[in-house]
Parts: structure tokens; sequence; C-alpha cells
């Protein structure tokens, strides 16, 4: 380094080493800060939501008029990202994280940053979420805070709040803690809005003598907050040793009397809103009554004067305007009050919060338009100052041919809340002032504009709208309109089905080139079509939104599709929508991959095989081997395929569907086979008509796989079977002889399995008749019969008792079996019985209850 | 040497640190805004406090205000100039409004002259050697401040992790992701910068020969 370096390095080194005192903000201010900045995330992610069911809302408003034809509404721009990150944020808001049930203790609860509640049995914590813990109080509670968090109570069915004498403590010191509560916890109300708003403080001087001041509204909420540092222009509670007290705000002061209700000025942020906004009634316990005063009276929301710029005299008959500001699709309409002798003065009341511009109109004066203004939270002041305006004059031309259009609308898009006006204007907008429509001539006069360099709007049945900056020179202007251009499309399912009443937004990309910002909203007709004319040649994006009956089911991440408008031409944008319901669809295939047509495939709901065939779902399997069921309800289902005859079903696998979704697949049929026939035991003649069925066992547990019925010969054949362990049941139908089982079979590799030869001994029959703990007989229940070895006869799956509580079986095979009767959840106990050939068997079952 | 209340992030170019931040305040990371906070407090606190004067309340409420537009505005940031810059633009603004209400003190009138010259100086600085007691005057340490409060974030981050924070060269190019002989220019930069703002200052000042 050269000489200068050295020196240069040394001076810096010394001067930073030596003489740098950094000035650091404090701790308390970066929390704040650090609050503040996540309120305000929190803010924007609820304003998302605010959108999203603002373009619902709007939707559902714009749609309802009467028949619906297709037209152009004038909305706030739905930039695409915005859009779908605006509803991305709705999905991704984080839930309300509950209340800890368990107990710690205080200390550990403030420390960590959460309100601690106690109801007389120990303490909770309370955690905040966007940093407002939430409770809801119906009698009596203790509530401490730590610094800087904010408590809101609900308070259900009215009474009174009692705020005890407070003192400051440190959350790390369980003592000192301890002592402060003895003395009661400090509850605090702030403005809603940070500094530098007012800060409401109830606090009272601990001389040792708890004091009290009473809070009373009706069900409501009060928004509380510990104390924290850095508020000015507090309001607190005086308590005096004689008892009395004062409410104080800055040099607001209202002595409070015993007993006697007093109300607040509307800057008191503490509401009932039950009981009318901005006012809270606060009665004080002093020992003595004090005498009554007066309040000051509740400040309406908007309010102000209204005055002739020029002579500066109050008018008499005027229009105030409360247009929402606007970041989609309108969320509700503006308010308009009009004023009549007023002498200049007006005033709103219970504006909805919201986000403002605030518009005074006069016949014979230019509008008068405020900044974006917060209504509804706190007294807004206005003073307008009417001028007589400026006056613009023009010409509307086809710019293909040069001929004038008449009837065209233009609007001066400054003297207006112009992005709540249609592009089309309705009749109600043609006493605005500012809105005029072209004469035959082409030609338009605005009178009374703000500015002599407004922005127009124009727009005319066939061409695209238009937008001009005047820049305040003299002399007609002209706009030139061109061709608009028109999208269609149609909306669909995946079977091609159309979908009406389907809700669509188009939206133009580059907000940059239209200060007006619009999106065009479309519902499809009976043919799931939509067409839009008339529009401009931009790049949009077209967002399907969903059906208009099934709004609360619309896709966080809707369909779109990009569209680049052509003056006179037509483009189109098609969606597909998913089946309503689940849908099973697919192929049915043999071992080979060769589809297998004209089957039956039977879906049942896992679990109720038996119990209730009119849920199954039974749909044919075409030539080709499609298949296709639609509208099922999520869960899973088993699913069976027929074999070559009717009541011949053949499991094949088990399909768990989601709900709506569609779930395509393959069913391939087995290789395997399982044949054989029945003889009778004595003397081996073939027995025809045996239902034989198939059991499966998987996981240990044995389950309705297949049946088949034996011909002539006394043979069966179960084929397209897939691996696995299987155990026959054969069921004689001709009331002799008994059922039997056979051995495991096991089916590995597509082999095929026999002949199974079954004897089938002569049968036993039992009359089994099902009773209730009365004695009277139960009608349709059923039966579990299990063998000595515990398997499932499962011979009774459709058969419920009659009547008279009878059930009669035939072809009970010899040997020791258990009975038990079941109807619904109620089963009797355990019989068993030792059958023997040729008996007949009566059986009684009781249910238990 | 005192360590700085607000070390350099380990983090590799601040452009690239910048440009991920802004992504992620688009995309709605919540946890985005604290990080903006954390890492741009320290500084721009004291960018306004030599701006403003002794007024701590009016101090915290220009960078509240700051930061508060700044993420309700996100989306308007260019990246032409580093977060930080853009951040002490919008306090600049800030600050004029601030100014149209209270006097403004001399070291914010001196500053607010000099804030359109500071970003054009590189060249070369004349300095000697100086004394003890004028490091230990109150007027320097406050000259010390605003000359540094008035740098790029990457010149105040290497100058006080060189020398308030005592590391070294080696640990600062670590730090920073950068190799040692770009840790090495760059403190060479901050040096020439911090010079050329301080003798800038100290000679409107008049109070340091």
């Amino acid at each position: 380094m050269s000489a200068h370096d050295d020196l240069l390095e040394r001076n810096v080194a010394r001067l930073l080493g030596r003489a740098y005192r950094p000035v650091a903000p404090s701790e308390e201010f970066r929390r704040e800060l650090l609050r503040r900045i996540e309120a305000a995330a929190s803010d924007r992610a609820r304003a998302s939501r605010r959108e999203r069911a603002a373009l619902v809302e709007c939707a559902e408003r714009e749609l309802a008029r009467g028949p619906f034809a297709p037209s152009r509404f004038v909305f706030g721009f739905v930039a695409v990202a915005a859009l779908v990150l605006a509803v991305l944020a709705v999905w991704r808001f984080v839930a309300q994280e509950p209340a800890r049930p368990e107990r710690e203790g205080l200390a550990a609860i403030l420390a960590r940053g959460a309100v601690a509640r106690s109801d007389g049995d120990g303490w909770r914590a309370l955690e905040p979420r966007d940093g407002v813990a939430h409770a809801r109080l119906a009698e009596r509670a203790t509530f401490v805070t730590p610094a800087a968090a904010t408590l809101e109570l609900a308070i259900e069915g009215g009474g009174t709040l009692t705020l005890l004498a407070a003192s400051e403590f440190d959350a790390g010191d369980d003592a000192a803690v301890s002592a402060a509560l003895a003395r009661g916890s400090l509850v605090a109300a702030r403005a809603p809005r940070a500094p530098p708003g007012p800060t409401w403080r109830f606090e009272f001087a601990c001389d040792g003598t708890p004091r009290r001041a009473a809070v009373e509204f009706a069900a409501g909420e009060l928004r509380l907050a510990a104390p924290g540092a850095g508020t000015s222009a507090c309001a607190h509670l005086e308590l005096s040793t004689d008892g009395s007290a004062e409410l104080v705000l800055d040099s607001w002061r209202a002595p409070l009397a015993a007993g006697a209700a007093r109300e607040l000025c509307a800057d008191a942020w503490i509401s009932a809103p039950s009981a009318g906004s901005g006012r809270t009634r606060v009665a004080s316990e002093p020992a003595e009554p004090a005498p009554p005063v007066s309040v000051p009276t509740p400040t309406p929301d908007v309010f102000g004067e209204v005055v002739d710029a020029a002579t500066g005299e109050p008018l008499d008959a005027f229009t105030v305007v409360l247009a929402p500001v606007l970041t989609i699709p309108r969320p509700r309409e503006p308010r308009s009050e009009s004023f009549t002798a007023a002498r200049g003065r007006f005033a709103i009341d219970e504006v909805r919060k919201g986000d403002y511009i605030v518009w005074v109109g006069a016949r014979g004066h230019a509008y008068f338009a405020s900044s974006v203004v917060e209504l509804g939270d706190q007294p807004f002041e206005v003073r307008a100052e009417l001028g007589v305006g400026a006056t613009l004059t023009g010409r509307v031309l086809d710019r293909a041919t040069g001929l004038p259009i008449a009837g065209a609308s233009v609007i001066s898009e400054s003297d207006v809340p112009a992005s709540m006006i249609e592009l089309h204007l309705d009749a109600k907008y043609e006493s605005w002032i500012a809105i005029e429509r072209t004469d035959g001539g082409g030609r338009f006069v605005l009178e009374h504009l703000r500015t002599a360099a407004p922005r127009l709007r124009v727009t005319a049945p066939g061409f695209a709208p238009a937008w001009l900056a005047c820049d305040g020179s003299t002399g007609d202007v002209e706009l030139s309109l061109t061709p608009g251009a028109t999208l269609v499309g149609r909306v669909e399912d995946s079977l091609g089905t159309p979908q009406r009443e389907h809700v669509l937004v188009a939206v133009p990309m580059d907000s940059s080139q239209y200060p007006l910002y619009w999106s065009e909203q479309i519902r499809t007709d009976d043919r799931g079509e939509f067409r839009c004319v008339d529009l401009p040649a931009i790049q949009c994006v077209v967002v399907h939104l969903g059906s208009l009956a099934d709004r609360a089911n619309w896709s966080p991440v809707p369909a779109v599709r990009y569209v680049t408008l052509a003056a006179g031409e037509e483009r189109r944008a098609d969606f597909t929508t998913p089946l309503r319901g689940a849908r099973v669809f697919g192929r049915l295939l043999d071992p080979s991959g060769a589809p297998v047509g004209n089957r039956t495939l039977t879906l049942v709901p896992a679990g109720e095989t038996v119990e209730d065939p009119t849920r199954w779902r039974i749909t044919n399997v075409e030539e080709d081997g499609r298949f296709d069921v639609r509208g099922l309800a999520a869960g899973t289902y088993e699913l069976y395929v027929s074999a070559r005859a009717p009541m011949e079903v053949l499991y094949q696998l088990s399909v768990v569907v989601e709900k709506n979704h569609e779930l395509e697949l393959d069913v391939h049929l087995g290789g395997g086979s399982i044949s054989g026939r029945a003889v009778a035991a004595d003397g081996g003649a073939p027995l025809a008509g045996v239902v034989w069925i198939l059991m499966r066992t998987v996981d240990g547990r044995e389950d309705f796989a297949a049946r088949v019925i034996g011909d002539g010969d006394g043979e069966f054949e179960i084929p397209s079977l897939i691996d696995g362990d299987y155990r026959l049941l054969a069921l004689p139908q001709d009331g002799v002889h008994a059922l039997a089982s056979s051995a495991r079979l096991v089916v590995a590799g597509g082999a095929a399995v026999g002949p199974v030869e079954l004897a089938l001994g002569r049968g036993a029959r039992a009359s089994v008749r099902v009773l209730d703990t009365a004695g009277a007989p139960v009608i349709g229940a059923r039966l579990e019969i299990r063998d000595a070895h515990g398997s499932d006869l499962s011979l009774t799956e459709l058969q419920r008792t009659d009547t008279q509580g009878l059930l009669d079986l035939v072809g009970m095979p010899e040997g020791r079996f258990t009975f038990v009767a079941k109807l619904g959840d109620i089963a009797s106990s355990e019989v068993a019985h030792d059958f023997v050939a040729g008996e007949a068997a009566a059986i009684e079952l009781r249910l238990s209850r | 040497m005192t360590p700085s209340p607000n070390p350099a992030p380990n983090a590799s170019s601040g452009a690239v640190v910048d440009r991920e931040l802004h992504r992620r305040l688009l995309a709605g990371d919540r946890a985005a805004g604290g990080e903006l906070v954390e890492r741009h407090l320290q500084p721009l606190y004291e960018f306004v406090h030599y701006r403003v004067g002794a007024d701590r309340a009016a101090v915290e409420d220009v960078v509240q205000d700051t930061f508060v537009v700044a993420l309700a505005s996100i989306e308007t940031f260019d990246g032409r100039s580093s977060l930080y810059g853009w951040l002490c633009g919008i306090a600049k603004n800030k600050l004029r409004t601030l100014r149209r209400k209270h006097k403004p003190v001399p070291l914010a009138d001196i500053l607010d002259e000099s804030d359109a010259e500071i970003d054009a100086i590189l060249a070369k600085v004349d300095s000697e050697d100086l004394p003890d007691q004028v490091l230990e005057a109150r007027e320097t340490r406050e000259l010390v401040g605003a000359a540094l409060a008035s740098l790029p974030l990457d010149y105040r981050e290497a100058l006080v992790g060189k020398y308030v924070d005592g590391k070294s060269t080696a640990e600062l190019a670590a730090a920073s992701g950068k190799g040692l002989k770009a840790a090495e220019s760059l403190l060479f930069r901050s040096r020439e910068a911090f010079a050329r703002v301080f003798q800038l200052l100290a000679k409107k000042r008049g109070g340091i020969a």
C-alpha cells in the first residue's frame, strides 16, 4: 500500500474504532416494528381473502340481474398473478391455534408472548394469532397480557367487565407476578390503529388500595391491549382518594358518577356493535354519587361542507358518493346520498369500514374527489369546493370509414368513479355529469369537468373501447374506434357434458395500457358456451372460476387460458371440468392384456358386501373392455366382475376413491381358476345346482371372493382368479344335503387348480327363531354361523328372519356350529348346536337388548 | 472495540440477497418482512438519526413509516438500486415531509445538502493523521456516524466489520462469500468513500482540520 493508503487506513481505523458510537433503535421499538410489519402482512392476507370474496360477491350480484345475456361490466382490475396469489393466499392462511388446555406457570406463558387466562383453576395460555389473542368471557376470568400484546375479548350475554387495579410486573419473576395479581391485572384499551392515533389506557393509581372501574356494555367485543412503550395521548381514569373518578382523554375530561352510565366520544375504539358502534358506557364505583355531566355528541363517520369554489357560498343541493376503492371486481356498490336545502353541510353515518374515495357533485359544478381515505373507523371531515369546471367537445369516428358514430358513450374517467361503470352504460348513469352520448354527427360535449385534460373512455356497439388522454389543448378532440374483438368458448366436463351457469372472468394482461381497470365477467349458457363481443384487441387471460351453484368448491388455483384478442376476429377459450362425484373408469383386460367385454362390473362399498345392495354401483363393460362408473362417493370399494353367467361375481381388487376424483385403472382378470364338482357322499351321484362360494384369505381375514352355480353335472369352474389363498364352500340347494367346505386352495402364477371334488353328506335342518328380551319375535335379523374351527359359513348373507322371527336353514352339515343373531349393532349371545345328519333342530336366539 | 449492534449478515453478494428477499416479499412470504427489518433496521435507523437529530420519536416514526411504506409498495422496487438504497430513498421523502413541519438541525441540513454528492465521491482523499483529542470530540462522533450512515450498505458493513468488530479481511471475505482479493478491494473502496464523505462533512462543519 502507498503512504497515502496507509494514512487513510490508519485514520479510518482510529475514527471508527474510537469515535464511532452506534445509534441503535431500542429493543422495544424493534419489537413493535416487527409486530406492525406482521400485522400489515396479516392485513394484506386478509385483504386478499376479501378480494377473493369480493370476486365471488361481484359475480353473484352481476349475474343475478334477470335473464343473463353476455354483456360487459367494468370492475377493478384483477391481474392474473394477483388473482392466483390472492386465492392462494386464502388457502395459505394459517388456521388459528387453539388455546393450550394444559396449565403452566404464568411467567412462562408471558415470557413467550402469550396471554394468560385463569378461571380460578390455574393459568392457561392463549396463543396470539397475528398478534392478537382471542378469548370468550362468559362470567369471571382474569387475563394477564405481556407487553405489546393484544387481547380481544368477546363478551357473551352482556354483563360487566371489571378492570382491576393494575401494576407493572416482571414476567420473569413469579413472586412479583403473584404480588401484582393480588392487586389485579391490567387490561388497557388501544385504538385499532398504531400510533399516532389516540391510545386508550385504563390505569389506576396504585396506592395500595384497589380501585375499580366497570366497563359495561351489551354482548359484543372489547379489544384490549397491554400497555406498550411510546404511547401518547392516553386516556385514563383518574381515581381520587375520595372515591370519585374522571375519564380523561387529552384535554377532555368526564367525571364519572357511581352507577351512572356515560358515553364516550366515537374516538374510543372500544365498541359494542350490538349497542351501536363507537360507544361504551363507563361507570365507576366510588363511595359517593357525583352529579351527572354532559358528554360530547358522537361525530358522524363522514361529514363536512360543500361550497362554491368561486364565491365560497355553501351549496344547498349536492350529492355525496362514497366509492369503495377497487383493487379487483367491485366488492360493493358505492353509497350515494343526496342533500337538499342542506346549506352546505352534510353528515353520513354508519359507513362500513374500508378505503374510499369521497365524491361530491352538484349540478352546474365539477365534481370534487378526495384522495383515498379510510372511513368507518375515525370520523372524516370533507371540505368540498366545487368549481364550474372545464368543457370539452369532440367527435367519435369509425377508423375504417371515417364516418361519425352516433350513440357512442363518452365518459370522462377523471370525473367519475369510472372503474365502477359498465362499458355499455346502463340507463341509471344517464344523469351523471361527465357521461354523454354522441349525436348523429358523432359529436359530444362534456361540461363541468374537473380538469381540461381528462382521460376519456369511448364505447359503441360493434367497436372496441378506446381511451384518450387529453392534453388540455383547445379545440375538438377526436377518437377513432376500431372493430371490436370477440371471445368465445365452452365449458364442459370430462365426458363432454356442457356446463351451464359457470362463471369465468377475462382479465387484461397489461394493466398499464388500461388505466381503467376492468375485467369481463362471463357466464355460460345452457350449451355451456359463452360469447363476448366488442372487446379491445389486447392480450388477456380467461379464468374459469367454477359453477355458480358450487361457489364453495371453486378451485383455489383456477384454470386459465391466455388469449390474444384481435379486432374483428373471434378467439376461443375452452375449459374442461372434472365430473361431480368421483369416477372410476378404465378397461377390463385378460391376463394377456386383451380387452374383455360384455361383462358386468360392480363396485361395492367396502364392508358392506351384502348389507345394502342398493349402494352397489353396477355398470356394463363394453365390448372393447371399457367401463365407466360416475358419481361415486369417496371411499373404498370392492370391485367385482361378473363371470359368464348371471349371479356369478368375481372379486378383483379394492379401489380407493377420493372425493370428486377421477380414477382410471386397468382391471386385469387373473389367469388362475378353480374347478370341481359336488357329489353326494352316499353313492357319489353328482349334485346339480350347488351354489359355490369362494372365500379368499387376505392378511389372515377371509372375505367373499366369488360365487358360481354348478351345472347339471354338478360341475363348476371359477375362472379369472387372481393369485391367492382360497377356500370353497358348496351350498346344496336341494334341502337334503349339507354344505361342505374344501381345504385351503392356492392359486399361484395363474395356475388352474382342480378339479376339486366335494362330497356332500346328508344335511340337517335348523329352524332358528330370534326373539328380543321380552320374548317377541325379531323381524329382519341375520345369522352368523361358525363351524367348530371358527370359520364363518357365510350362508345367510341375504337371508333375514321373517315376521315370526324365523329363519330356516337347510343343508347343515354334521358337527358343532355356533349361532349368533344380529340386528344392526345388537347381537344375541352365542348358541351352539351339534348337528347330526337328517336332524331337524330348533334353535332359539335372544337379542341382548 | 465495541461490537456493532448489527453485524454483517453472513450472506453472499448483497445483490443476490436483495433479489431473493424481494422475490419472497412479492410472493407474500410473511417471514421476509421481518428479515427485511432485521437486515436494514440498524443502518436505516442511523441514516435517519443523523438527518433528524436528537428527536428519537421522530426518528422512530420515520423509520417505521419507511418500512411500512416499503412493504406496502414492494412491487414498485425495480432492482436498479439495492433494497437499502431504495429504503433510504423512501426515508428521504419522509424526511422532507418532516422538515416542512420541524425546524431542521444543522447536521441534518448538511447531510441533506450533501446527499446528491455522496454517491459520486470515489476520487482520492487527502488526509492526515488525526489528533487524539479530535477523535474524542462529540462532533467527531457525530460526523463519523453521519458519514457511515450515508454509505451504501456493503461499504458500511465492511468498515464496521473490520474496524468496529475487529474482523480480519479473511473473515470478512468468508462472511460475504467473496474472495480475499474482492474483500480487500471492497475495504479499500469503503475507506476511500468514507474518507471522502467524512472530509466533505468536516469541511462544511469546519470543525476538523
